[in-house]
């Protein structure tokens, strides 16, 4: 299955949010983390992505390094801050209080 | 401080933001493109795929541009506010390590300053203070010319034909009276008494706190007899209570009905505690010049219009009456100029005078700081050689004059309100306003302002004189001291320029 999703921008942030938890990571990586950890389902819009970046970085959720990537080219690497730490935990207990919320209703009989 | 020296020295906020975000989607689409050849697709293909797979590449780039900009700028900011907070701890350093000199300057700023904070107030409230009206702008005084004089009073029928005709003034009021003696308040007592015509309140733009304004007919010759009192009158002589219906004054043998009371701080004119509605018939002379005269322009006129306006009405009025009337043309200023047109040159001089004396507390303050300069060239030396700049130096030692400078104007407050209190005590009876003038926020911005400037007239020449030495210095002491002078980027040297503790941290 590979579906396209028109992610909502809210969901694309906690998604970056979540990927960085595991320490820094350039944007190509965070594509691909997200990709590979929904079972190849949600395919990040890859310029919605890089604003992304930038804006949760000009928020103070992020901050970013220049450093060398695998294969030895010069990448921008993010990570999360304090603040970013935080918004994750927020977006996250939302997220899951809002989806559990959509099934309740979707599963009525 | 040193730990965020640091991190600001390895972050690239000085490259381009349109660098950074090249190199950024460079490195996105070379990694797509070798993901893509790895799955066996052409390196062209590979090439069209990533671009197409990441959609509008151009607006997503100026989108990062912008954020990375205005990153960029905040970043910068918070830097020099960093600097600039290490410059006044460093020069509070200063000031405690030589106290004698910190105190001694910080007198003559606290006076230099006071002097002209205490002038400032009052030529702030005589002069520049708008009068307590509303729109106030609008009013004016009005007088006849004569053959001999510049400035009649009105004739009563000049004044009511005057008032008929004008197209240019809303109102026109006149006043008369002085100290009167008033009987049937709480005890006999003498008072500011002014007879006003029936737009006297509406000229001014102000209505009784309590009762009402007079009614036309209160105006006319037999009517009602109505008077209007002051705030300060009706609570010293009246009680101070809201049944004012059931009190009259008597005056000259004539009884008036209380009917209203302006609100507290009202007197115009001057001091007048006292209104009583009073206007008389059209057939009096018109060579007795018994009025006063305020008017209101109306929205569109200017003093200029209302001018020719009334200087037409004037002459109309003359050709017709020959010679039962002597006045031949109208004299009008704006009320402010005519209350204080006559301070004006005289606190301007006073004010020129104290703002020299600051002007050369100022002088002396810079000489005393070159003479100190020169003990403080080893100093800036070794600040120089560590990679001070010229303009961080300059910067250093402006910043601690205007620090010295700041705290003498808070100083300068006290000392310019108790100069005020003084000045207020010594000052004539007769200089209008005074009772307006007082500290408040304008006078303390201006306070702020001057200590702020004289800190910069204190500390520009000695920055510049020891900043340019000290580089001199540090030149000629030989290579190694110069090594950390030329040819640095503004950046580094900028960071370098925070001094020892700074330099030996990176």
């Amino acid at each position: 299955m590979n579906t396209d999703l028109d992610l909502l921008r809210g969901t694309l942030d906690v998604l970056v949010l979540k990927s960085l938890i595991f320490g820094a990571r350039h944007g190509y990586d965070v594509a691909a983390w997200i990709f590979e950890t929904s079972r190849e389902t949600l395919r990040v819009d890859e310029g919605a992505l890089y604003t992304s970046l930038h804006r949760m970085e000009n928020r103070g959720w992020l901050e970013s390094e220049w450093g060398m990537s695998d294969n030895n080219r010069r990448a921008k690497f993010y990570q999360l801050t304090a603040k970013g730490r935080a918004q994750l935990k927020r977006s996250t207990a939302d997220w899951t209080r809002y989806a559990e919320a959509v099934f309740l209703v979707l599963r009525a009989a | 401080m040193p730990i965020d020296g640091i991190r600001r020295a390895f972050r690239r906020t000085g490259r381009d933001a349109s660098t950074d975000v090249s190199d950024e989607l460079a490195f996105h689409f070379a990694r797509r493109v070798d993901d893509l050849v790895a799955r066996g697709m052409s390196p062209d293909a590979a090439r069209a795929e990533a671009v197409r797979a990441f959609g509008d590449v151009d607006h997503v780039r100026r989108e990062m541009e912008r954020m990375t900009r205005a990153r960029q700028g905040r970043v910068r900011r918070g830097e020099w506010l960093g600097d600039l907070a290490y410059d006044v701890r460093y020069a509070a350093r200063g000031m405690r390590r030589t106290w004698a000199f910190t105190l001694v300057a910080l007198l003559t700023l606290a006076l230099g300053i006071g002097a002209t904070t205490a002038t400032f107030s009052i030529v702030n409230a005589v002069l520049l203070q708008p009068l307590a009206f509303p729109n106030a702008d609008r009013l004016v005084r009005v007088w006849e010319r004569t053959d001999r004089a510049d400035r009649v009073q009105l004739a009563t029928p000049n004044l009511l034909d005057l008032k008929e005709r004008s197209r240019t003034l809303a109102y026109l009021a006149g006043y008369m009276g002085g100290s009167t003696v008033v009987l049937g308040a709480d005890k006999p007592v003498r008072a500011q008494a002014y007879a006003v015509t029936r737009d006297f309140f509406d000229v001014l733009g102000v209505r009784p706190v309590l009762g009402r304004p007079f009614v036309p007919d209160e105006a006319v010759e037999n009517g009602p007899r109505a008077i209007i009192v002051s705030y300060d009158f009706w609570q010293r002589f009246l009680g101070g209570t809201r049944d004012i219906e059931r009190r009259a004054l008597d005056i000259y043998g004539t009884r008036y009905q209380v009917v209203g009371v302006m609100p507290a701080g009202f007197a115009y004119p001057a001091g007048a505690e006292i209104w009583m509605a009073r206007e008389f018939g059209a057939g009096e002379s018109r060579t007795s010049h018994n009025w006063q005269a305020i008017g209101r322009l109306t929205p569109t006129a200017t003093i200029e219009t209302a001018r020719a306006d009334l200087d037409g009405i004037m002459r109309s009025l003359a050709a017709q009456y020959g010679t039962a009337m002597n006045g031949s043309g109208i004299n009008i200023t704006g009320l402010a100029d005519s209350l204080v047109g006559g301070v004006r040159r005289p606190l301007t001089l006073i004010f020129g005078a104290v703002a020299f004396v600051l002007l050369v507390a100022c002088v002396n303050l810079a000489s005393a700081n070159l003479a100190r300069g020169e003990s403080r060239r080893q100093e800036m030396a070794v600040r120089a050689a560590l990679g001070a700049g010229r303009s961080r130096l300059a910067r250093q030692l402006l910043a601690e004059n205007v620090l010295m400078a700041i705290i003498g104007g808070a100083f300068a407050l006290i000392v310019g309100y108790a100069f005020t209190r003084a000045l207020i005590w010594i000052a004539p009876a007769n200089l209008p306003r005074l009772a307006e003038v007082r500290l408040d926020i304008r006078v303390a911005a201006f306070t702020i302002a001057l200590a702020t400037l004289t800190g910069v007239l204190i500390g520009v020449l000695p920055a510049m004189q020891v900043a340019r030495s000290a580089l001199r210095d540090a030149i000629s002491a030989g290579g190694r001291a110069g090594i950390g002078v030329r040819r640095r980027s503004a950046r580094r040297r900028r960071r370098a320029a925070r001094g020892p503790s700074r330099v030996a941290a990176r």
